[in-house]
C-alpha cells in the first residue's frame, strides 16, 4: 500500500504539488514569523538582563518594592561580589546602584534615573558604552564624570565637559554633588534618552553617603543555559546573609519577561488563526484530492481490494504528503530564518531606532532566532493535520459500494 | 459442480417513491469453462445480474453461490476476498486506474493478492503478451487506444487466475473490428486456459462466439439456449 500511495502522489504531480505548496508555504510563513518574534523576545530579555539586571541578581531584601529607599543597600558589596564570583567562576560579576535625583545645569533642570556602574566591568556586559555618541565612556576611577542621555543634554542645554549638579536623597540627608559631563548617550528611545544618567559606583557611594554599598550585585553568565544552576549556587553561597535576596533573571527582569510572555501569548493567538486558515486550506486540498477519485476507489474495491487496505492507502498518502510538506516547510522556513538571523528586519524607519519595554531600550533592528521546539511542534501539527484530513475520506472510501462508486463522475 | 448457482434471485431499485424491479426470480447455473452471454434490451437486468454474481451488489432475495459458497450473509471483507481471488471483471468503460501504466494496472490484482514481485512480473508479462500488448507495458491509459485499454482490462481480469470472468458490455465503446479482436482474444483464453466467461451484451459479435445465450426480458430469463 505504501508503494501505491507513493505512486499515486508521484503520478498526480500537479495535485501533489498544490497540496505540498499549501502545507510547506503555510509552515514556512509560520516558522518565519515565530522565529522573528522569538528573536525579538530573546533580544528584549537579553537587553534587560544586560542593562538593568543579570542572570542572577543579589539585591537588598524588598528593594524591588521600594527602589527609591536609598537606605536599602548591600553594605559589603565587594564581599558579596567575591562570594558570587566564587560560587560561579565562569561569569562576570558587576555592582550597580539605581536611584533617582534632580540634575541641574545653568540652563535647566530635569528629574533623572541614575544607574551607577563599574565602568571597566559594565563595558563588557551591557551596551551602554556602544551608545555613547559624543564624548567618551567613563574611565575606571572617574568619580567626577557623568554620562547623560542625548535628550536630557538638550533639556539641560549642556555638552561635553560642562558642569551639572545632581541633587537627591542621601542616606541621612539631601545630597548634592557637582559632576562634569563626559559623554552623551543615545539609545533611540526618547524616554530613556531623556532620563538616563550614568556614573561610577564609587561616585554613587559618595553621593548616597554609603561607602562600600550598592543596590545590586549582578552575575552575568558566559553560558546563559546555566542560569538555574548558577542561581542555586549563588543562593547556597549567600545562604544566611541577612537583608539580601537572590533572584533569578525571570524575577530580576520580571516586567520584561512578563511583557514577552503576554506578547507571545497574543502572537500565538494570531498564529493560531493563521494556522487555522492554512490548516483549512490543507484539509480542503487533501479532501478534494481524495474525493475526486471516488470512481478510482470504486474500481479498486470492485477488483477486490479490501476496504481496510484502501483506507490504509489513503491515510498513507496523507501521512506522506504531510511528511514531505513538513520537510519542505522546515527547509524553506529554515532558509528564510537563516537570512533573518544574519540580516534581520530593520523597523527603524517605521518606529525609530529603538523602543522601550519596561524601562529597557531595545533596538528596532530585529533579528530572528532559532526556536527549534516551536518549529518541531508546527511541523508535527502539519503532519498530524494532513493525516487527519484523510481520516474522513479514507473511512468514506472504505464504505463505498463499488457499483455506485464506479458510476461517480 | 456449477461455478455459479443462482436461485430465485430478486433485486429491486428505488427511484424516489417508485420501486423498480430489476431482477424478478432468476434461476441460473454457470458451469466451469462456459462462454455465456446474457443478452436482452436495455433495462432487462443483464448488468444487475452480473453485479449480483460478481458480489458487487447485494440482492433483495434468493441465493447466489460461487464455487459452492453462498454469498448472502458474507462479510464485506470476505466478499472483497472472493472478488480478488476468484472473479475477474471487465467493464464497459474499461475502468483502468489512470495513474498506473498498463503493466501496473494488470499487476494490481496480483499486488493485492500479495504475490511476490517475481511472480507478479512473470504473470503480468505473460498476460500482456496473451492479450497482444507486448511492448506497451509502460504506457498509461491515456496513451492507449480504447481497444488497447480494454485489453489491459482483460489482462487485469485474468492475471490473478480467477475461476470466473464477468464482462459487462466489453465491446460497447469499441469499433467493430477492435471489438471483434477483443472477443477473439477472450475466446482464446476460454478455450486454451479454460477461463469461464459471462458477458452482458447485445453485441452480435459476442453472441456469435457464445456457446450459451441467456435472454433476459424485464428481469426474467426468457430463453436459455446452448449452442
Amino acid at each position: 500500500m505504501l508503494v501505491l500511495a507513493l505512486r499515486n502522489l508521484w503520478r498526480n504531480k500537479l495535485r501533489t504539488a498544490i497540496t505540498l505548496l499549501a502545507i510547506s508555504g503555510g509552515l514556512t510563513m509560520i516558522i518565519m514569523g515565530n522565529n522573528l518574534n522569538h528573536g525579538m523576545y530573546q533580544k528584549m530579555i537579553r537587553t534587560g538582563i544586560a542593562t538593568i539586571a543579570g542572570h542572577v541578581v543579589v539585591q537588598p531584601e524588598g528593594w524591588k518594592d521600594d527602589p527609591d529607599a536609598v537606605e536599602k543597600s548591600i553594605p559589603d558589596a565587594d564581599g558579596v561580589a567575591a562570594k558570587v564570583q566564587a560560587a560561579w567562576p565562569d561569569s562576570t560579576v558587576t555592582q550597580r546602584s539605581f536611584f533617582g535625583g534632580l540634575l541641574t545645569s545653568p540652563n535647566g533642570a530635569a528629574g533623572v534615573g541614575v544607574t551607577a556602574i563599574q565602568p571597566e566591568v559594565e563595558a563588557g556586559i551591557s551596551e551602554w558604552n556602544d551608545k555613547v555618541v559624543e564624548g567618551k565612556w567613563l574611565e575606571p576611577g572617574d568619580d567626577r564624570g557623568i554620562l547623560i542621555g542625548a535628550k536630557l543634554a538638550e533639556t539641560l542645554d549642556v555638552g561635553i565637559g560642562k558642569k551639572v549638579v545632581l541633587m537627591g536623597q542621601g542616606k541621612d540627608d539631601v545630597s548634592s554633588k557637582l559632576f562634569r559631563v563626559r559623554g552623551i548617550i543615545r539609545t533611540g528611545s526618547a524616554q530613556v534618552d531623556g532620563f538616563v544618567t550614568i556614573m561610577s559606583v564609587g561616585a554613587a557611594q559618595v553621593f548616597l553617603e554609603q561607602p562600600g554599598a550598592v543596590s545590586q550585585v549582578a552575575l552575568h553568565l558566559n553560558v546563559s543555559d546555566d542560569s538555574e544552576e548558577a542561581l542555586a549556587a549563588v543562593e547556597s553561597a549567600l545562604a544566611g546573609g541577612a537583608g539580601i535576596e537572590v533572584l533569578g533573571w525571570k524575577q530580576a527582569v520580571a516586567e520584561v519577561y512578563e511583557f514577552t510572555r503576554t506578547d507571545r501569548a497574543t502572537n500565538n493567538k494570531f498564529m493560531f488563526i493563521i494556522g487555522l486558515i492554512v490548516a483549512l486550506g490543507i484539509v480542503n486540498t487533501i479532501l478534494m484530492s481524495v474525493m475526486e477519485r471516488i470512481r478510482e476507489f470504486g474500481v479498486m474495491l470492485a477488483l477486490g481490494t479490501p476496504p481496510i487496505e484502501l483506507r490504509k492507502m489513503i491515510l498513507m498518502e496523507g501521512m506522506l504528503i504531510g511528511l514531505i510538506g513538513a520537510a519542505l516547510g522546515l527547509g524553506f522556513g529554515s532558509l528564510i530564518t537563516s537570512y533573518l538571523v544574519d540580516t534581520g528586519i530593520d523597523y527603524s524607519e517605521m518606529i525609530g531606532e529603538s523602543f522601550d519595554v519596561a524601562g529597557v531600550s531595545v533596538s528596532t533592528l530585529i533579528k530572528a532566532e532559532w526556536d527549534w521546539f516551536s518549529m518541531s511542534i508546527y511541523a508535527a501539527v502539519a503532519i498530524v493535520l494532513s493525516i487527519l484530513a484523510t481520516v474522513y475520506p479514507a473511512w468514506k472510501a472504505g464504505a463505498l459500494r463499488p457499483v455506485e462508486a464506479m458510476r461517480h463522475v | 459442480m456449477a461455478i455459479v448457482e443462482v436461485r430465485n434471485l430478486t433485486r429491486t431499485y428505488k427511484q424516489g417513491n417508485l420501486k423498480v424491479p430489476a431482477l424478478r426470480g432468476i434461476d441460473l447455473d454457470i458451469e466451469p469453462g462456459e462462454f455465456t452471454v446474457l443478452m436482452g434490451p436495455s433495462g432487462s437486468g443483464k448488468t444487475t445480474l452480473l453485479n449480483q454474481i460478481g458480489a458487487l451488489d447485494i440482492p433483495d432475495g434468493g441465493s447466489i453461490k460461487v464455487e459452492g459458497k453462498e454469498l448472502a450473509g458474507m462479510k464485506k471483507s470476505d466478499l472483497a476476498k472472493l472478488r480478488l481471488e476468484r472473479i475477474g471483471f471487465v467493464f464497459q468503460a474499461y475502468n483502468l486506474i489512470p495513474v498506473l501504466t498498463a503493466y501496473e494496472n494488470a499487476e494490481f490484482v496480483l499486488l493485492m493478492q500479495g504475490k511476490s514481485k517475481a511472480e507478479r512480473k512473470s504473470k503480468v508479462m505473460d498476460t500482456l503478451k496473451t492479450v497482444g500488448l507486448e511492448g506497451m507495458e509502460h504506457r498509461r491509459p491515456t496513451e492507449l487506444s480504447g481497444g488497447q485499454q480494454q485489453r489491459v482490462a482483460v489482462a487485469r481480469a485474468i492475471a490473478g487466475g480467477p475461476a470466473l470472468v464477468l464482462a459487462d458490455e466489453p465491446t460497447a465503446n469499441l469499433d467493430s473490428a477492435t471489438g471483434y479482436e477483443l472477443i477473439e482474444t477472450m475466446k482464446k483464453l476460454n478455450e486454451e486456459h479454460g477461463v469461464t466467461f459471462v458477458f452482458a451484451t447485445h453485441d452480435p459479435k459476442v453472441m456469435e462466439h457464445a456457446r450459451r445465450i441467456v435472454r433476459l426480458v424485464d428481469g426474467k430469463i426468457e430463453e436459455d439456449n446452448h449452442k
